[in-house]
């Protein structure tokens, strides 16, 4: 499957089904949501159901090049998340995820089944959010992390049926085959109860998009 | 054997049983006040609303991350118990610290909280 179609069309797509949001690899009961995200070398979509607020299933895509000897990797996957922990504070969430899947990858050396794990950490009031993610997609031979470390600040407390706006700026690694390369990036992240829109650039003032729809 | 009843008795049972019927009864309550942890993102809280949308018994909800609460208001003649709210709420992934019953509308208590 070519993951390289315009983003917009997805963009586009998934507002024409929106009717209502979320952010992470479980939302709530009978949740759906749809998320895509684009960086200087990746590109990814994930459409995930969550039974429960404790675990969710995702069929979704990966396209991420520059990485290593193995130049480039496109994984069409599937996948299971869990929250593992959650903390509900007076004001405050923190939680834990964590996820593993199975899919087709396609690297410079061919097609072989990939498999792929990660977590995620976060910790957010209305006005700071913080959170660490981390995922290893690899086969045989071959192996890349993404690691992505956010904080974000609210310059107001964002409150149900108002536009929130949150600055976060992110550092981003990508591992590949035990080589790591590190990435600065600022974001302005949108978001109401039905989408969520992240728009930043890194570094090298390459864009970043990350749209996400609760359907 | 032939009673007569005191008027003065009378009037006073009338009276008692007028003020009786004003009072206002618990189970009559139109709407819960629910105070939640974990409150905080607005994308997140989508799952609150649409779990009791989805109640046949729900007339309206509103959510409030800065007061960390969910006022659910019930259609007349509804009944939604503490039990299936608390519940609700949970798997949503939040946790309830108290529920109380309201005779207050939501916009009423939107008004009240400066929301409306």
């Amino acid at each position: 499957m070519n993951l390289r179609f315009p983003l917009a069309a997805l963009a586009i797509l998934a507002s024409a089904f929106a009717t209502a949001p979320q952010a992470r690899p479980v939302s709530y009961a009978d949740g759906h949501l749809l998320l895509a995200e684009h960086q200087s070398n990746l590109e990814l979509w994930r459409y995930t159901y969550s039974p429960s607020f404790r675990w969710s299933m995702s069929v979704g895509g990966l396209n991420a090049d520059a990485l290593g000897e193995t130049g480039q990797l496109q994984v069409d996957y599937l996948r299971t998340a869990r929250l593992l922990q959650r903390w509900n504070f007076h004001a405050a969430q923190a939680n834990f995820f964590g996820w593993a899947g199975l899919g087709r990858a396609r690297t410079a050396a061919g097609v072989e089944t990939g498999r792929h794990a990660g977590f995620q950490l976060d910790y957010e009031t209305t006005r700071v959010y913080t959170s660490l993610v981390s995922e290893l997609h690899e086969g045989d031979g071959w192996s890349h992390r993404f690691d992505t470390a956010s904080l974000g600040w609210a310059p107001y407390p964002h409150e149900v049926n108002r536009l929130a706006t949150w600055i976060v700026l992110k550092g981003m690694s990508t591992s590949n085959d035990g080589e790591a390369g590190l990435k600065a990036a600022a974001a302005v992240r949108l978001f109401t109860t039905s989408w969520w829109l992240e728009l930043g650039a890194d570094e090298d003032g390459k864009p970043l998009v990350n749209l996400m729809v609760n359907l | 054997m032939i009673t007569t009843r005191n008027p003065l008795t009378t009037l006073a049972l009338c009276c008692c049983m007028l003020l009786l019927a004003a009072l206002p009864m618990g189970a009559s309550a139109t709407s819960l006040r629910i105070e939640v942890n974990g409150l905080v993102c607005s994308f997140c809280a989508d799952g609150i609303l649409n779990a009791f949308e989805k109640q046949a018994a729900v007339k309206d909800v509103f959510v409030s991350l800065e007061d960390r609460l969910v006022a659910v208001q019930l259609k007349d003649g509804q009944a939604l118990s503490d039990e299936i709210a608390r519940q609700l709420l949970i798997d949503a992934g939040y946790t309830v610290v108290g529920i109380q019953r309201t005779e207050a509308t939501v916009a009423e208590i939107k008004a009240e909280m400066g929301r409306d």
